[in-house]
C-alpha cells in the first residue's frame, strides 16, 4: 500500500512548545506536593499549639 | 501484568510489581514520543495548525491530572491517551460548529507558516479538503493511523473495530485518497 503521501504531511511540534508543555507538566507535578507540605506544616504547628494549651490548664 | 506508577521525573515500578528499577518506564522517553504523535494526530483530525498545540496540551494536562489512576503498560498508556484527545476532538468539534462555519475555518489555515513547512501545509489542506467528504470514523482512522502513527491494534482497541475491519478499512480509503491527490 502506497501511503507515502499521508506520511509526509506529519510534522514536527516546535521545540519551544514541546519544552514550556514539559515544563508545565513538571510544575503541575511540584504544586500538589508543596501543598501537601504545607498542610502538614499548618497541622504540626496545630498541634504543637493545642498540645501547649492542654498542657497549661492541667 | 506489569504495574506502573508513572512520574514526570522517572516512572517506577508499583510495589505490585516484579521488574526491576532498569525495567521501569521512562516518562520523559514516554513525552517525547508521545507529544508528536499526538500533535499530528490533532493536525490530521483538525486539517490546519490553528489550536494543535493547545489540544496537545490539554490532552497531556488531562492524563497528568489523572495519570493516578492510571495503572498499565506503555501500548495501554498511549490508547488511554489517544482516548482523552479523541474526546477533546469531540468537544472541539461541538463547541466550533456554532461559531464557524467550515468556509471560515479554511481561510483560517495559512495564517503564521513557515516558508518551509508550506508545501506540508499545503497537502494538509490538501487532505482537509478530500477529507471532508469522508465519513467522521474514516477521518478519524486517517488521524489514528497516520497523525498519531497508532497499529491497526491500536486502533482496533481504540475504536471497537477488529483489526482485519481497520486494515481493510484504511487499505480502501488511502486507494481512495490517492487516486484524487
Amino acid at each position: 500500500m502506497n501511503d507515502d503521501f499521508l506520511y509526509r504531511i506529519r510534522a514536527e511540534p516546535s521545540p519551544r512548545f514541546v519544552a514550556s508543555l514539559k515544563e508545565r507538566l513538571n510544575q503541575s507535578e511540584k504544586a500538589p506536593k508543596a501543598r501537601l507540605w504545607a498542610l502538614r506544616r499548618s497541622f504540626f504547628v496545630g498541634s504543637l499549639i493545642t498540645g501547649a494549651a492542654c498542657l497549661r490548664r492541667a | 501484568m506489569r504495574i506502573y506508577v508513572m512520574t514526570m521525573a522517572r516512572a517506577t515500578p508499583h510495589s505490585q510489581a516484579t521488574d526491576t528499577e532498569s525495567q521501569s518506564l521512562d516518562w520523559n522517553r514516554i513525552y517525547l514520543d508521545l507529544a508528536p504523535r499526538v500533535y499530528n494526530y490533532f493536525r490530521f483530525r483538525l486539517g490546519q495548525e490553528r489550536e494543535v498545540e493547545d489540544l496537545t496540551a490539554r490532552t497531556f494536562e488531562k492524563a497528568w491530572t489523572a495519570r493516578d489512576s492510571y495503572r498499565r503498560d506503555l501500548a495501554g498508556f498511549s490508547t488511554w491517551l489517544f482516548k482523552i484527545a479523541q474526546n477533546l476532538v469531540v468537544d472541539h468539534f461541538r463547541s466550533q460548529r456554532s461559531h464557524l462555519s467550515i468556509d471560515h475555518a479554511d481561510n483560517l489555515t495559512v495564517i503564521d507558516i513557515a516558508e518551509e513547512d508550506l508545501e506540508r501545509q499545503s497537502d494538509l489542506a490538501r487532505l482537509a479538503s478530500l477529507a471532508r467528504e469522508l465519513p467522521a470514523r474514516d477521518r478519524e482512522l486517517i488521524a489514528l493511523k497516520y497523525g498519531a502513527g497508532l497499529s491497526n491494534r491500536e486502533i482496533a482497541r481504540s475504536t471497537g473495530l477488529t483489526e482485519s475491519n481497520v486494515g481493510s478499512i484504511l487499505h480502501r480509503l488511502v486507494q481512495n485518497l490517492r487516486a484524487r491527490w
